[in-house]
Formats: C-alpha cells, structure tokens, sequence
C-alpha cells in the first residue's frame, strides 16, 4: 500500500514537473523576447539619462554623479525650450484620442452593427484610409490645408471674407489642423469594436427587446457595458498612440506655432542637434514611459469609475 | 508514436534550418560598419565572379540617388558614374559596391551612434561631430596634399577643414543666389537692378504684391533662411558670426536681430500663404506655372526649370552682392578599413572629384563642381544646351560674388536653423509682433545651445 502511494506520488511529482516544463518553454520565447526588446531598452533609457552622453561620448555615456545625476531632467524641465509645450500637447491628444476619438469609433461601429443595405460596401470603404500610412496622410492634408490650392482656406472664407493667412502657422488653429489630420481616421478602432458588439449574444438582445429596450437603449444598456473591457483597450491604446504623434508633427509644421510634440523633440535632441544629445533625449523618453503608465492607469480608473457607475444604477433599477 | 515521430522531425528540421541560417557566411565583410540598417536599398554594380568577390573583401558605398530616371534623370547620371567606376575596379582585390538609399544620413546616426561608420557614404546632412569625436572618420587631408588635388576639391580644401583635417569632400558644391521671373518683374515694373539692395528687394516685391493677379514675391519660410543668411553676410559683423558656432553673444547681437526682424518683416508683407517649411512644396509656383517673381535656391534649380519658362528665368545673386556657397559633408571614408579598401575609397574620391566626373556632373546632373580647374562657360556652350547655360551663368555669378558665406545650419546646427525658420514662418502671420517674436526666438536660441 505504502509502495503504491509512494509510487502514486511520485508520478504526480514528475507530471507537475513537466506541465512546469511545459509552461516555462512556452513562456520562455516571450521572456526573452520581452527582456531583449522591451526591458533592456527601457532600463538603458532610464540609466543614461542620469549620464552626460552626446557627440563627446556617444560610445560611453558617463555617470554624472550623484551630485549632478538630474542635471538632465534640470535642463529639460526648467531650460529645453519646447518641453512643456511638446507634454502639455501631447498630453491633449491623449485625452482627445480617450474622449473624442474612441465615442466616434463607437458611434460608427454601432452604426455598422445595424443590419442594413450596403452597410458592408460602406465599412469596406470606411477601411480604406486606415491603409494609407500616417506619412502619405501627413502629405495628403498638407494638401488640404495648403492656403493656395486648399479646401481648407475656402471654407474659412465663407466666415471670414479675404482670409488668406495658412492655418498652419496660426496658434491655436495649427493644433487642432494637426488634430483634424489623424483624429477621425478610427477604422482599426472601429474595427475591433465593432467585433465585439457583433458577438453579443442575440438571445440578450432579444431578452432586451422583449423588456422594451429599443435599439439605443439597447446599445446604452446592454451592449456597451458588455463591451467594456474591449473599449478600455482601445482608449487605451487610443491614448497612448496619440500620445507619440511623430509623423503628422513632422510633415506638417515641424513644431511651428506650438505643435511640438514629445516624439518629436526626442528626435530633435538625438537627431536634429548637431551635438547628438542622446542623454537629454533620453530624459525626455523617461518621461514619455511614465506619462503611457500614468495614461494607463488614468483610462482604467476612469473605465472602473463609470462603469461601476452604470452597473450600480442597473442595480438599483431592478430593485 | 506517430505524433511523437512527427514532432522529433520537425525538431531536427527547425534545428537544421537554424543551424544553416546561423552559419551562413555574410557576402562581404565591411571595415567599421556593419551594413545598411533598414531602409530600401538598390545595389549597384554586381560584379560577383571577379576576383575581389572571391576575396571576399567588398567596399561598400551609400549614396542618395535612388531615384528613377524618369523621377529625377540626374540620378541616374550619377549612378552611372559610380558603375563606371565599379567595372573599372572589378578585378581589383576589392568589390567596390554602390548602394542607393532613401536614408543614408539615417544610416550614419544609427551606425555612429554605435561607434561604427560605413565603409563609405555621401552625406546628405553634415557628418555627425560624433563620427569625428570617436575617430570614425578618416582623414583625407594627408591623401589630398600628397596626391596635388586641392583644385580638384576646390572650396572642400578650406571650408571643410576641422583643425587641419579634412573628413569629407564633397563632389558638388551647394550653391545658392536667387532665381528670378524677369517677365513677372517687368509687369511689375520692376528691373533686375532693383534686386541689388534688399531696400530695392523689398519695393520690388511690393510692386509685384500690387499686380493683384494672384501673382507674389517669393516662397518664404525655409526660403526665408537663405535669405536672413545672405543678410547676415551683409555686414561685417554678421559676416564674423558665421565664421563660428552660434553663442550667446551672437544670439544677443545687433546683426543678427536686425537680420531676423527685417527678413520677418518682408515675409509678413509676402503674407503666411506663401510659407513653407519645405521649398519644394512651392517650387513649382515658380518653375512651372511662374506665379512666384523670385526664388531662393540653388544653382540647381536650372534643372527644374519648366521650358515655356527657360525664357523668363534668370539667375542672380542675393542683394548686396552675396552668395551663399558650401562645400557641406559629401564622401567620407571610415577609418581603420584594410588597406586595399581604404586605397580604393581614396582613389574613388580622385576619380570623383576628376576634370572628367566633374564635367558629367556639371552637364549631366546640373550642379556645381567643386573642381576649380573647369571651364563652365565652355562646357556649357559645348553642350548646346540652354538650360546648362543658365546654370553656368548661375554658377559663375556665385563664384564671383564679392561676399561668399557658408550656409547658416552648416555652423549653427539644423536645431537652431529649424527654429528660426519656425520663428520666421509664425511672423509670416499678418499682425504677429515681430519683435516679441524675437525676444521668444532669443531665449529658444539661447535654450538650444545650452
């Protein structure tokens, strides 16, 4: 009896042993990879920038010491010219990728959720601008905006009669022609969202239409808190990819009339500054890491806040 | 057991697979480089059978002109030339490679940032001080004295010297004056004499402004640099400020303000809709449908120059009488290559910047030669052609110019050049406070080199 049990035991012992193995070799690529590509580099980036690393020491960046380690963050909060303007933009479009970006997404998934006669001819068409490179894009509403052969200017003029000034350099209307240029361009998004609303189960809407929840109160009270979780990734991913706008920045004002963005001046410092200032750049990517953290955070709690919300009223409602 | 069979040959098959991958000899071995990283690349001349494939030992060149001939001829003339020289070559101990890319400059950051550089490349943007700091760069200059070729290079001699060394040399020299529509200025009333003194500029863009035909002055912004740069070179003071990097007191100085604000007030009354950050976005305002009465750029423009135009444009140099002529960063060799690469890269250099590859390059790619020696004026006649005559007369009137000054982000930094240009298109805004702007500008600058 003893034996068996022992022998039992043993078994056990050597079957968990390789469900472990098999988890640790399946895990192990992603690991690797992670650590490689990911962590490496984001531990390389936070580590210089507490160094002095530019054209003088582009192959070994220097400790600054523990007297001087946040002269960098020193330079870039309170000297670098664009900094708070490039975090202060970049934080915008963040926030407008979260509460202007994802409800249009939605609004339009749901309108192609409907069954109706060449809804699919649409969302077909509706994709197509999602293939166009965000360069190519950058060049196309250059374009547009273009005070000479723009539609842009046009429109203004039936406003403002003799406008003729480029939208592009003026304060305030440059950031929101930057905005224009990528914002609605949601198919992606879309795409995912529309997914999900699709497979909510048609017994629930039915349930739904029987209690006499018409389609908006439908989509209100059954469908998107069913897709909550798929609508916190895309804000998510909303967020932090309006976040790192680079190429629209790039193609169309190249920082003018204060449109810098954090991307972009990370390339200025490393790349545009004939002192290659690696170090510096690298302070201002420390800060983007931990503003995608913070943006992470901020779109969970706002998603656990509001739907806790709406959950908490639905409770009360069958009461 | 099946499965089990199955999973141990995929194994040995994946293993396999990798093993050869990983064992595969790379076709050449490049000096301090490491090869192009991302980025299309067309490749020249294969030369695969010859002995110096065989050796394995491959010089490999990156250069800019990627383009299609139908895209851009004149790179297809350079391409041409640089196979010449491939096939001349292609029984020495040493293939000799030329690699069109988009990106060659990015090519140089992301190698000199890891401590390499490639065999050999044209710069497009100047050579990293990184790559000279860290010793990546070899030094033409011994090669140069020895070899008699100071006329050859030409201006490369003194502009591109750092402290008796010269890493670069580049085969054509960029040169800029401005380009004018004399059938534009003459329905403004306005003669090529007026353009001699920015007073007479300014009253001749006025006048072209007061046609009301949708005709303007000039295509600002990037073009505006050019032009605070000729202005700065205007008096003796701006003059010393390019002679070194942007300091503090430079910023600060009287020449330079008065550079910024006048160039800013002309773009203002030229109005925001003729500013770009990219002259090539309103070339053809000028080159083909001829709504622009002046243009600020180089002498190869010529090329560009639509033919029921090639009448009406002419060359000239900026007011009071200045050019602006830079050797800028061009073939640079990386140091510590064997020898045989090393003389090969050297010799392709003699071979660039020869009476013979200079011609082509004058005639056939429209640009300005650095090699002194050459008769343009003679060349062009020979060629008959009369859009090379222009470039001639182009190229002859910034060589002569009385005041010849390097372009400003070739000693300030594209950084700094950049936010000037930014400053300068914001003021471009009717109704923008020039001088405030400048104030900002002053603390950006300031901010910059710091």
């Amino acid at each position: 009896m003893k034996t068996t049990n022992t022998a039992d035991t043993g078994a056990k012992g050597r079957q968990a042993w390789r469900r472990r193995g098999f988890i640790f070799a399946f895990l192990a690529p992603t690991v690797i990879a992670f650590t490689v590509f990911y962590l490496y580099p984001i531990i390389t980036v936070v580590l210089t920038s507490f160094c002095k690393w530019d054209y003088t020491n582009i192959t070994s960046p220097e400790f600054l010491g523990f007297k001087d380690m946040f002269n960098n963050y020193k330079y870039i909060f309170s000297t670098y010219p664009y900094f708070w303007e490039a975090l202060r933009n970049s934080s915008l479009w963040a926030f407008l990728g979260v509460f202007l970006q994802i409800p249009v997404a939605t609004l339009i998934a749901l309108a192609f959720s409907r069954k109706m006669r060449g809804v699919k001819l649409v969302r077909n068409i509706y994709i197509i601008p999602n293939m166009i490179s965000s360069a190519a894009m950058g060049m196309i509403f250059l374009q547009l905006y273009s005070p000479l052969y723009g539609i842009v200017n046009p429109i203004i003029q039936v406003f403002e009669e003799g406008f003729t000034e480029n939208i592009l350099l003026l304060k305030g209307p440059a950031f929101w022609a930057l905005t224009g240029a990528y914002i609605f361009f949601t198919g992606t998004t879309t795409l995912l969202i529309l997914g999900n609303i699709m497979a909510v189960p048609q017994e629930v809407r039915e349930a739904a239409m029987l209690d006499g929840a018409s389609g908006l109160k439908q989509d209100w009270y059954i469908v998107l808190p069913m897709i909550k979780d798929t609508l916190r990734t895309v804000s998510i991913l909303a967020a932090t990819g309006s976040f790192l706008i680079y190429n629209e920045v790039y193609f169309l004002t190249k920082g003018a009339a204060g449109t810098y963005s954090i991307s972009y001046i990370i390339r200025e410092l490393a790349i545009t500054s004939p002192r290659t200032q690696f170090g510096r750049a690298n302070t201002v990517a420390v800060v983007q890491i931990l503003a995608g953290l913070v943006i992470i955070v901020l779109v969970n709690l706002l998603y656990s806040i509001s739907f806790r919300r709406k959950h908490g009223s639905g409770e009360g409602g069958r009461k | 057991m099946k499965r089990r069979w199955i999973s141990g040959v995929l194994t040995v098959a994946m293993g396999a697979a990798l093993l050869a991958g990983c064992g595969e000899k790379p076709a050449e071995q490049t000096g301090t480089g490491t090869g192009a990283e991302g980025g299309a690349a067309v490749e020249g001349t294969e030369t695969a059978s010859t002995p110096a494939a065989e050796s394995g030992e491959v010089l490999e060149f990156y250069h800019g002109y990627y383009h299609d001939e139908s895209e851009w001829p004149a790179a297809k003339v350079m391409r041409d030339i640089y196979d010449e020289f491939a096939s001349a070559h292609a029984d020495g101990p040493v293939t000799f490679k030329p690699i069109a890319v988009e990106d060659r400059d990015q090519i140089v950051s992301v190698q000199v940032a890891g401590g390499n550089f490639p065999d050999m490349v044209d710069c497009g943007t100047p050579l990293p001080q990184a790559a000279i700091s860290q010793g990546l760069v070899y030094d033409l200059k011994p090669f140069i004295d020895e070899n008699n070729l100071q006329d050859a290079v030409g201006i490369n001699y003194t502009q591109n010297d750092v402290d008796g060394h010269i890493y670069t040399v580049h085969d054509q020299v960029e040169s800029r004056g401005i380009w004018y529509n004399k059938a534009v200025l003459e329905k403004a009333g306005v003669t090529a004499e007026d353009l001699t003194t920015w007073e007479g500029f300014g009253s001749a863009m006025e006048s072209v402004r007061g046609l009301g035909d949708g005709t303007y002055g000039y295509a600002a912004g990037q073009g505006s640099l050019f032009m605070l740069n000729a202005m700065l070179a205007s008096s003796e003071e701006g003059k010393a400020l390019l002679g070194s990097e942007l300091t503090v007191d430079a910023i600060e100085s009287e020449a330079f303000a008065e550079a910024f604000k006048k160039t800013a007030e002309f773009d203002q009354a030229n109005g925001s809709d003729h500013t770009t950050e990219d002259v090539g976005n309103l070339m053809a305002d000028f080159n083909t449908s001829g709504t622009a009465a002046v243009l600020f750029n180089g002498v190869w423009n010529a090329s560009g120059i639509d033919a029921g135009l090639a009448d009406s444009i002419e060359p000239a140099i900026f007011p009071g009488n200045v050019s602006l002529s830079t050797a800028g960063a061009g073939l640079s060799v990386a140091n510590g290559m064997s020898e045989e690469k090393t003389q090969l890269a050297l010799e392709f250099i003699e071979y660039m910047t020869s009476a013979e590859v200079q011609a082509k390059i004058f005639t056939g790619v429209q640009a300005n030669p650095c090699n002194t020696t050459l008769d343009l004026n003679k060349l062009a006649e020979e060629s008959g052609d009369p859009i090379t005559m222009k470039l001639a007369d182009a190229c002859a009137q910034v060589n002569a110019a009385e005041t010849i000054v390097v372009n400003l982000n070739s000693v300030w930094g594209a950084d700094v050049g950049n936010a000037i240009i930014n400053a300068l298109m914001e003021s471009a805004v009717s109704g923008t406070d020039i001088d405030e702007r400048f104030e900002l500008l002053k603390q950006e600058l300031t901010a910059l080199i710091g």
